[in-house]
């Protein structure tokens, strides 16, 4: 821990340099981002109050090491967010990866923080949700995936593929085992998670039980699902709003992994055939 | 002659790929300047935070924005 008494002179020296340096800071800061301005210049001024005991001075050093790891990862959120709209809007697929990896860097570096703020307490501890709330969207959300199956059915009903996801999601093994053992879980995030994964991934669910040998089944499986999702996006029965914040919902999960796999394949196929140099 | 038109096709390719549109290079100069921004900051944290684990960390970062940085020049200038 750092609240090992320090050196009272030490201190002094780093209070003028932090006076002498924030100015530049909020300088740079000004261009930038205007509100970020204000959460750190009000620690400023903490700064300019000579303290008088050793206590608060080193409760002051903590504030202020506080308020500057919260603007950096400020920062990086912003950073980050920006790296994403790069990103999607690039069109050079080399310019792609590059933002595609920095956010990915950025991404890291933000929980690298944010852990090391936690170890310290300099991040307000978060509420789990209740069991309760948890227990109701795992219900709404296995009947709006039974409608959605159904939905499915109706539009691709001979389809193998189809039929086959079907089964998989009428009787998510993972499911009713959760739903049982409801309760005793102390986890209720890692909970969720399973949840979410068992609907997200239903060809995992064939891989392992049913089909692991034959991968061209796999490949007639996963082709119906992208077309029916294509399908699914355009028909106007497809309910997506509102539960799409919630992000368990199946279509969410499921669509942007085949929008992603789709932009893999265009991607590498680019980079392989014409954009090689 | 199917060499050439292949050869065509492949300057072309090879032209659309070294164009870079206005929104691209907007957004490489943007997040270069948040790279040398973030760096800064880290540099500063670095020096100023009495929490070791916090200098640490801010350290290492500081390293990985001058990184991101420079990888941000570097495409831009192979694709400029």
């Amino acid at each position: 821990m750092y609240q090992q008494p320090m050196n009272q002179q030490f201190n002094q020296q780093q209070m003028n340099q932090q006076q002498m340096n924030q100015p530049r800071i909020n300088q740079q800061q000004g261009m930038q981002q205007p509100y970020g301005m204000q959460s750190y210049g009000g620690q400023q001024n903490n700064a300019m109050q000579a303290p008088v005991h050793d206590q608060t001075q080193q409760q002051q050093a903590k504030l202020q090491d506080q308020d500057l790891a919260n603007f950096v990862l400020s920062e990086l959120k912003r950073v980050a967010r920006e790296y994403t709209t790069a990103a999607l809007e690039a069109s050079n697929p080399i310019i792609r990866r590059t933002f595609e990896s920095q956010l990915h860097k950025t991404l890291q570096m933000q929980e690298q923080l944010y852990q090391v703020m936690k170890e310290q307490n300099m991040y307000g501890a978060m509420t789990s949700a209740s069991q309760q709330d948890i227990h109701k969207e795992i219900q709404n959300h296995a009947e709006q995936a039974n409608k959605l199956q159904s939905f499915m059915m109706q539009n691709l009903g001979g389809q193998q593929g189809g039929y086959q996801a079907a089964q998989s999601f009428r009787q998510p093994p993972q499911v009713a085992a959760i739903n049982q053992d409801y309760g005793m879980n102390q986890s209720p995030y890692s909970m969720h998670q399973g949840q979410q994964q068992t609907y997200a991934r239903p060809s995992i669910d064939l891989d392992t039980q049913q089909d692991r040998n034959n991968s061209n089944q796999q490949q007639q499986y996963q082709s119906p699902q992208h077309s029916l999702y294509q399908s699914a996006a355009k028909g106007s029965e497809f309910n997506t709003t509102g539960s799409r914040q919630t992000s368990s919902h199946a279509t969410g999960a499921e669509s942007d992994e085949a929008d992603h796999q789709k932009e893999e394949k265009t991607h590498s196929n680019l980079s392989h055939s014409k954009y090689m140099m | 002659m199917y060499q050439t038109t292949q050869n065509q096709q492949y300057q072309q390719q090879q032209q659309s790929i070294k164009r870079m549109s206005t929104k691209e290079l907007n957004y490489l100069s943007d997040n270069m300047k948040n790279e040398d921004l973030l760096a800064k900051l880290c540099v500063q944290g670095a020096v100023e935070c009495q929490n070791t684990q916090l200098r640490n960390a801010f350290e290492s970062m500081a390293q990985e924005h001058v990184q991101s940085y420079q990888q941000l020049l570097s495409t831009l200038q192979q694709q400029g």
